[in-house]
């Protein structure tokens, strides 16, 4: 009897699908369209299958070639890494569906083996336990995510691609200098390993080396001024990429931020100079995003304020921030996918990307329309939707100290949520009450682009009408995470 | 009890989703099943009315708990959004039907309940989370409401909603501040952790919460949105946002001044001016100054609904300067005033909405003569207007008179002396309204107007026939009023159904006699008008202009620019505007932005990588500066 | 300690190149340039002066004698991975070039703001 709820085959199940669809054009044309689905169908159940065990343990660890960790690479789920593992397998699941109908553009079977390995690279930054495999996943993701910015093949996509290239090989590089310099201080890649004897080392010693993780991962995580390559790569990209690259690949970056951060260079310091950034993020992300004409581009800074948004709750360095940062990755994926999605669909029956153009959209393509309203609401922070909850903690967290600079950064945040209203409201008000010029044939978006929307749709709101599970769950990874008790349960269960 | 709350909390929720749904079907389904819930609100509103329930009603909606409450003045606010909520439905039915896209219809009452239901909401709230939560479902319901209007609405709701989002993120803040105090946002434990924090901290939260709550209720410097929306929301939403809505602001003012902050309290901490705590003062002379400066916009408008509209937020100033006084007679005052404003201005706007429906227009220069056309909106906008001027015995005047008699006893003089002004501006405004609506002359086009359908007509009638119910019987609402504010540690004031009996702290008052009186008057001056007859009743068109003959194709009566003479005099005043300064700032803002935020992401490659550079080179010297980063 | 000095130069070289040059193969080679020089720092980092290759080839060597493989290892994967980069990186400027019609990286400038 296999153990399925192991967490090497949320990465091998994927990867041996990889292969099989890079070859699968040899057996059948129209495989490639559907293996990913299945990759993905079994990832979510393969996650699903550890909810349990991660509950009763707090923490499952698996490790590889029959060694044990700090020799061998591991791979652990714990709280934090199961929620973040379950958003990125649904969204694989849910965008392959939507691929189906969505890619009509050779050559598909290299598009689906890059968009598997994209999320399979996610998956894997997520849940390694071991530095260099870290590096690995993050040029994986990387990798993945260069060639599919560049899918289209046309100006802008090539022109986005190169940039995002150049700039992460930079950031690749940068993060592989940090990791050997922590290798070098402490002679083990081994993340518990390395969290235990850094501990001995100072401030000092591991400043440069964290510093350049932190450069190399903020550049794929979107963190101001290092983002340079979002807002052109997420609008180049396919819409279904742009929806993993917005909803999960930055994320997955800054989860890697939080948990070197958390575990290997926690000093409070730090959390002030990461505040910085993100305030900056936030700021820069949302005040960009009013002034665009292109949606997709629109979006694409909304993710840059939204990442700096979370990535605040979490330098608010408490249990409740890091609660209030969890809830807004969930919000942000699956409310910015949704929205990715959406506006895919759209792009393909109007034929344009600019704003203008979608005017009027809300009476031609109704059940779109509903779902990208709902998803905007809840980036907003609107009642009653999930990203209400999630503001609300955010904001009540980082008034917890009542400070100058913490009520100054409240009030920065509110502010740019009111431009994310500004410019959301903008963009709303015209799809569903404006009144486009000559009457144009645009129909409801097919039938296979809708189900993925809807299913996103249903998760949303199921999770803003009964928050109560996630919120719950939500706050036990943040304890987890500040009590450390990621360490101590690695510990036991691997025997180190 | 427990159920029957949240049921009543539900139903008009439910009912926007059912009505949706209904709309598939069939719009007579779809207007039926509004109807009947709104009217099941209503229902549930009497069934439980008056009921005081003064503990916490844990409701797991949400996730999160639902607290909820109520005491009688709940119910007042409770008794004004439902009853309003239902005219403005039943007015909607036929109003709305000019709309020919169905599912926009469908949407309009699916929004016209949420609406409903959220102010339904913040009434019921019985701790802060819960208030926000609805207070910004309301926010964007009622946007949407809003921008039903047409091409020019979306304008006025694009403000709106972001005046709003900025005043409920000021009440956020507040929100949150007290949760960390507290960390319990239940009415009395803020209260109780109120009563013993810092006077800095309380003055902070009170003027956040306060912010949010001006906004909605547009008090002078934050109305600016009001004018706009509510003059170019549709017909049937004017009343609901006029009438109904801006109470919203009210109620949370007493909530916030009377429920979490007690008067005793707030004059220990901060001084006191004519003993009032100076920040109460300072509101007292916000709500004046939007008494006057409102009064004198509305005189200046040419466009009905937006003279409505200033008028809504003169009135307003009368219900938060109530308010503001701190004396039982004032806050009841204010209360008694927001009741009736819901039911006069519902009855100005729905009246309005009926001409609108007939003519097509609301600029009042076009408008003329329809007493004889639709004599029955005549008369109901005439008990409106009379009830908005305040002159017995219709309902405006006593709760005026109350608020006159809280300002005499307290000898506020310049706060009376503006309201007197505010009031007297109301009769020049109200008798342009009506005089050049239904007087003067009938414009050709206009000679087949009919009065409007029955189920518009219902609406208006049940309006007007309330300003006399609750003018010549105060004490209906009195009731609530006074037993309400036993609970918030306000003395009672006396009353009986027709007014105040002599021998309290105040004059006595008793409409009915007033109302005697007056119509002893009025008979004794018709005799005489019947009895002496000196003129003679002539034809509008027995008349001459430039030597000709008047035909009816000629236009000789022109309404436009109606108070000009006065309109120089006021016009230093009018000149000033706040929404100028705003303007001035967002521009600023704007071209900040977008001058010189957004250029950093220049397209320029070797840009880019070189901000990679310089973070690490940062990060590096940082470490050679050993290792401190400030 | 000259090995750590190499490979910092050569990373500070690809970063000037990076960032200076216009012509998109030069920024590719400077892209190449950091990563030799950061697998020069990982094996560097490895180096143990007169060690041993890391296999028990005699009895009796000491493994404080020998050079640390998981540097090495590392190295290989790395290099890898920079070979595959690199390929795409070109596969790029191929695409850009039929495009743009030019390799300065200056006149690529479609996208911004």
């Amino acid at each position: 009897m296999v153990n399925l709820a192991n967490p090497i085959l949320l990465i091998v199940i994927p990867l041996l699908f990889v292969f099989l669809i890079a070859f699968s054009s040899a057996f059948s044309k129209s495989a490639a369209k559907y293996l990913p689905i299945i990759a993905f169908g079994i990832n979510v159940v393969v996650a699903m299958l550890l909810v349990p065990e991660v509950l009763k343990n707090g923490l499952v660890l698996s490790t590889t070639a029959g060694f044990k960790p700090p020799i061998a690479i591991d791979m652990i789920v714990d709280k934090l890494a199961l929620f973040l593992v379950i958003i990125a397998s649904v969204l694989g699941f849910v965008v392959s569906i939507y691929n189906v109908a969505y890619i009509d553009e050779e050559p598909e079977e290299k598009f689906y083996a890059l968009f598997t390995l994209l999320i399979t690279g996610i998956i894997w930054m997520i849940i390694t336990g071991d530095l260099f495999n870290l590096f690995v996943a993050f040029e994986v993701t990387s990798i993945a995510a260069f060639g599919l910015v560049g899918f289209h093949r046309d100006k802008g996509s090539v022109e986005a691609g190169f940039k995002y290239l150049v700039m992460g090989a930079i950031g690749g590089s940068l993060l592989l200098v940090g990791i050997i310099m922590l290798y070098a201080a402490t002679g083990t890649l081994n993340i518990i390993d390395v969290a235990q004897k850094s501990a001995e080392l100072t401030f000092q010693q591991k400043f440069l080396a964290y510093a350049l993780i932190f450069v190399g991962l903020g550049i794929e995580g979107a963190l101001f001024p290092l983002n340079a390559w979002l807002p052109d790569a997420h609008p180049a990209a396919p819409s279904s990429v742009s929806s993993i690259l917005s909803g999960i690949m930055t994320t997955a970056a800054i989860y890697a931020i939080i948990r070197i951060t958390n575990i290997i260079f926690d000093y409070n310091q730090i959390y002030l100079f990461l505040m910085f950034f993100a305030l900056l993020t936030l700021i820069f992300g949302e005040i960009a995003a009013y002034y665009q004409k292109d949606i997709k581009r629109m979006l694409a800074y909304s993710t840059i304020g939204q990442t700096g948004l979370f990535f605040f709750a979490f330098t608010i360095h408490s249990t409740n921030g890091l609660q209030g940062a969890f809830l807004q990755i969930i919000n942000h994926s699956v409310s910015k996918s949704m929205l990715f999605l959406v506006v895919g669909a759209m792009i393909v029956q109007v034929g344009s990307r600019n704003i203008e153009d979608f005017v009027g959209l809300g009476r031609k393509m109704k059940v779109s329309s509903f779902f990208l309203a709902i998803g905007m609401f809840s980036l907003m922070g609107m009642p009653p939707f999930f990203g209400f909850w999630s503001k609300l903690k955010i904001i009540f967290a980082a008034l917890q100290h009542s400070n100058a600079l913490m009520i100054g950064s409240v009030v920065i945040i509110l502010l740019m949520s009111v431009v994310e209203g500004a410019y959301f409201f903008k963009l709303l008000q015209m799809m569903f009450f404006g009144k486009a010029e000559q009457d144009r044939e645009i129909k409801e978006a097919s039938f296979g682009m809708l189900v993925p929307v809807v299913i996103l749709g249903f998760i949303l709101l199921f999770i803003s009408f009964y928050p109560t599970p996630v919120l719950d769950f939500a706050h036990q990874a943040a304890s987890d995470l500040m009590n450390k008790n990621y360490i101590n349960l690695a510990l036991k269960l691997g025997g180190l | 009890m427990n159920m029957s709350l949240e049921l009543l909390l539900a139903t008009p929720f439910i009912g926007g989703l059912l009505t949706y749904i209904g709309g598939k079907v069939h719009r007579w389904v779809r207007n039926l099943i509004a109807v009947l819930f709104s009217l099941a609100t209503v229902g549930e509103m009497a069934m439980y009315y008056n009921t005081t329930f003064k503990g916490v009603v844990w409701g797991s909606l949400f996730g999160s708990n639902l607290v909820l409450q109520t005491n009688p003045i709940t119910w007042l606010f409770l008794f004004i959004v439902t009853a309003i909520s239902l005219l403005v439905i039943v007015f909607s039915i036929d109003d709305m039907k000019k709309e020919e896209d169905e599912i926009v219809l469908d949407s309009y009452y699916m929004q016209l309940l949420f609406v409903e239901g959220a102010m339904v909401g913040i009434v019921l709230a019985g701790d802060l989370i819960t208030f926000f939560m609805f207070w910004e479902i309301m926010s964007w319901t009622s946007y949407f409401l809003i921008v039903h209007g047409g091409k020019k609405s979306m304008a006025a709701g694009y403000k709106y909603i972001i005046m709003s989002v900025i005043g409920a993120y000021a009440m956020f803040i507040a929100i949150a501040m007290l949760y960390a105090k507290t960390h319990s946002l239940v009415y009395s434990d803020v209260a109780l952790a109120l009563s013993q924090a810092s006077p800095s901290f309380i003055i902070w939260t009170v003027v956040l919460l306060s912010v949010g709550f001006f906004v909605k209720a547009a008090v002078m410097p934050l109305h600016t949105w009001l004018p706009d929306a509510h003059s170019e929301a549709p017909s049937p939403v004017s009343p609901l946002l006029s009438g109904v809505l801006i109470k919203m602001g009210a109620y949370g003012l007493f909530i916030v001044f009377y429920g979490l902050l007690s008067v005793n309290l707030a004059k220990n901490i901060m001084p006191s001016v004519f003993s009032t705590p100076i920040l109460l003062y300072i509101i007292q002379w916000l709500a004046a100054l939007s008494i006057v400066l409102a009064t004198f916009l509305a005189i200046m408008q040419e466009d009905a609904k937006r003279l409505l509209a200033y008028s809504s937020v003169s009135q307003i100033g009368y219900v938060v300067l109530g308010l503001a006084t701190g004396t039982s007679l004032g806050v009841a005052g204010g209360l008694f005033h927001a009741l009736n404003h819901a039911i006069f201005k519902g009855l100005l706007f729905l009246a309005v909405g009926a001409v609108i429906y007939r003519t097509g227009t609301r600029n009042m220069s076009e408008l003329g003569g329809l007493v004889k056309k639709m004599p029955f909106t005549f008369t109901a906008l005439l008990l409106g207007i009379i009830a908005l001027a305040g002159v017995p015995p219709l309902n405006g005047f006593v709760s005026k008179w109350m608020i006159y008699e809280a300002l005499i006893q307290k000898k506020e003089v310049f706060l009376l002396i503006m309201a007197f002004v505010g009031s007297t501006g109301a009769f020049l405004y109200v008798y342009r309204l009506i005089h050049s609506l239904f007087l003067g002359q009938l414009p050709e086009k206009y000679e087949n107007v009919k009065d409007v359908p029955i189920l518009m007509q219902i609406p208006i009638w049940i309006l007007a026939l309330s300003t006399i119910v609750y003018g010549i019987f105060p004490g209906l609402a009195m009731d609530v009023i006074v037993k309400g504010m036993k609970l918030f540690g306000f003395t009672p004031i006396a009353y009986n159904l027709f007014g105040f009996p002599e021998g309290t702290a105040m004059g006595s008052l008793t409409v009915i006699n007033i109302a005697a009186v007056l119509m002893t008057a009025f008979v004794a001056v018709f005799i005489i008008f019947i009895l002496f007859p000196k003129t003679r009743q002539v034809s509008q068109y027995d008349n001459y202009a430039s030597g000709q003959e008047l035909t009816p194709d000629f236009k000789y009566n022109y309404s436009f620019g109606f108070y000009m003479s006065f309109g120089r005099v006021i016009k230093p005043i009018l000149s000033m505007s706040i929404e100028r300064v705003y303007n001035y700032w967002i521009d600023a803002f704007k071209i900040f932005g977008d001058y010189y935020m957004r250029r950093i992401y220049t397209g320029n490659l070797e840009t880019y990588n070189s901000y990679i550079v310089i973070v690490v080179t940062i990060a590096a010297a940082a470490v050679l500066l050993g290792g401190k980063l400030w | 300690m000259s090995y750590y000095l190499g490979s910092f130069l050569l990373i500070a070289i690809g970063l000037y190149t990076v960032i200076i040059k216009k012509n998109l193969i030069k920024i590719v080679i400077g892209l190449n340039f950091i990563a030799s020089g950061v697998n020069l720092l990982i094996v560097s980092i490895g180096y143990v002066k007169n060690g041993t290759a890391p296999i028990f080839s005699k009895i009796g060597i000491n493994p404080s004698a020998m050079v640390d493989p998981i540097p090495q290892a590392l190295t290989l994967t790395a290099i890898v991975i920079d070979a595959s980069e690199l390929a795409l990186a070109v596969a790029f400027v191929v695409l850009l070039y039929r495009h743009y019609g030019t390799l300065d990286i200056k006149k690529i400038r479609s996208l911004k703001w």
